[in-house]
């Protein structure tokens, strides 16, 4: 089980509160493929940060499970380390046996050799390719996602998301994003983060003009309570 | 394409204590050998520098005896003396000062479910560890290659000085890590405190010289009960009759129960 139960979370911008969670609760079952739209800016990294435990609420829970990974999450690399290298260090943290997958991520990656040459003189697709590669190749209970799926030219893309789909058939999907398209294709349920309070919806259309509604009427506060009335309050 | 073992239920949560060592001491290893591989990577002069700075300690230290006309309060020479004292000195500051890399370290790999903190606090102990006694062989051929003089009596009982050591400076490194994760000033603060500590843990007089409140007083300090017991296992005329290793493991133990208690003092 997944989720936040009357989670708060703000920042301190120059002195002005930056609020990203205000009293929000949601429950998302391990194996559900659930996405979250919010406006940029509204806090989608720290959704994902609070949910993989690397940041803590101000007030409220956390519900985390054990089997949650990140996906295409590249941060972790070293860039004085050879691609190889880096994978193997992930299968040590992820308990994979390192041979089996460094074979996984070369093939998946399609890096050539430069899958034996340190990152930081990969160009950023490559990067991205590993990365992928990496989080794909981790047995996840649930996938926790920042704003995109897949990446890369259409044939990598391609095989991501066939990838992906064999992934998401056992296991679930937490995906934060702004643009609704990257929810369509991959989620069954779907929410709004909406001034504060995550809004569960019936729909990615009704989650679409909830978001459109609170885009453009961001300074209108009556509006957008008597937009959120009609709603949901998860 | 090798796609089809990913999805078998491997990496499974494991549930015997064999099995739950065997998981964390691979995260820890793969923590070794980031941490080791990223040291050796570009900059050998930035890894080297672990081996300098106690030489460069010996030289004070050297120097200091003489303008003071001090000498070696044991029947050894005066380097002998001064490595004597320094070997677990240095296991102590540099372990303590590893622990400082612990938060940072593990900030993007946090992210991973499995990894925490502890892991790279057990991975930076560990790779001190092993560092302090390529410290001691390389510090100790050198004081035999050039002054021909090698000590080496009591080779468990040097190692578990150096052991108590070590010990406590990852407890200590570890509850002021601990306790920066709320603040990242509290850390510095920790190792400003150790500054004074070189003065006053007998790395350059022995507790059997010293009487009276000044013991009273120094007695108190756990690092000078541990650098007292390495010097004792490291020189053939030295024994130690102050020097305490129930009280060097009580201080570990109350430091690492210290970290753990305040490890849910978070930052808010």
């Amino acid at each position: 089980m997944w989720g936040f139960l009357d989670c708060s979370r703000y920042f301190m911008k120059f002195g002005v509160p930056k609020i990203v969670l205000d009293n929000a609760s949601m429950a998302v079952a391990s194996n559900e493929k659930v996405g979250l739209l919010a406006a940029p800016g509204a806090g989608k990294s720290t959704i994902i940060r609070l949910l993989a435990g690397v940041d803590t609420p101000n007030s409220g829970e956390v519900i985390r499970d054990q089997g949650g990974w990140p996906l295409a999450y590249g941060g972790g690399f070293r860039p004085e380390m050879t691609g190889e290298d880096n994978v193997r260090m992930v299968a040590g943290f992820a308990g994979l046996d390192a041979d089996d997958f460094c074979a996984f991520c070369a093939g998946f990656a399609e890096l050539g050799d430069a899958f034996f040459v340190p990152l930081l003189l990969y160009t950023g697709a490559m990067r991205t390719r590993l990365a992928f590669a990496v989080s794909l190749g981790v047995p996840a209970q649930t996938y926790l996602a920042d704003e995109r799926l897949i990446a890369g030219d259409p044939a990598f893309q391609e095989k991501c998301q066939a990838t992906l789909d064999d992934r998401l058939e056992t296991a679930g999907l937490i995906l934060v994003a702004s643009n609704p398209r990257a929810l369509e294709t991959a989620c069954e349920r779907f929410a709004v983060l909406s001034r504060g309070k995550i809004i569960m919806c019936e729909d990615i259309d009704e989650a679409k003009s909830l978001l459109t509604f609170d885009m453009q009427h961001g300074g209108e506060e009556e509006a957008i309570e008597d937009m959120l009335a009609s709603f949901d309050l998860a | 394409m090798n796609a089809g073992w990913a999805a078998t239920g491997e990496g499974q949560p494991r549930r015997s204590l064999g099995e739950w060592l065997i998981e964390h001491g691979e995260i820890v290893l793969a923590l070794i050998s980031r941490d080791l591989k990223t040291r050796f990577s570009h900059n050998l002069f930035g890894y080297s520098w672990s081996f300098v700075a106690p030489i460069l300690w010996i030289g004070g230290t050297y120097s200091f005896f003489y303008f003071l006309g001090r000498t070696s309060p044991v029947f050894t020479d005066i380097v002998t003396f001064i490595i004597s004292g320094l070997i677990p000195y240095v296991a102590f500051r540099y372990t303590a000062n590893a622990m400082g890399k612990v938060n940072g370290g593990v900030r993007s790999l946090v992210i991973y479910p499995t990894v925490t903190p502890e892991h790279a606090a057990v991975a930076m102990a560990i790779i001190e560890y092993v560092n302090v006694y390529i410290v001691a062989a390389i510090i100790m051929a050198i004081n035999y290659v050039v002054f021909g003089n090698i000590e080496l009596d009591d080779l468990p009982l040097w190692a578990g000085g150096i052991t108590l050591a070590w010990l406590l400076g990852a407890a200590y490194g570890y509850l002021f890590s601990v306790l920066s994760r709320r603040d990242v000033t509290i850390f510095q603060l920790g190792i400003i405190l150790l500054r004074p500590s070189y003065f006053f843990s007998a790395v350059f007089f022995i507790p059997n010289e010293i009487r009276g409140p000044v013991l009273d007083v120094l007695g108190w300090n756990p690092l000078m009960h541990a650098v007292d017991i390495s010097r004792d296992g490291m020189l053939f005329h030295y024994q130690s009759h102050i020097s305490d290793a129930l009280y060097v493991v009580v201080s570990i133990v109350l430091l690492f129960g210290a970290a753990i208690a305040a490890r849910p003092w978070r930052s808010a």
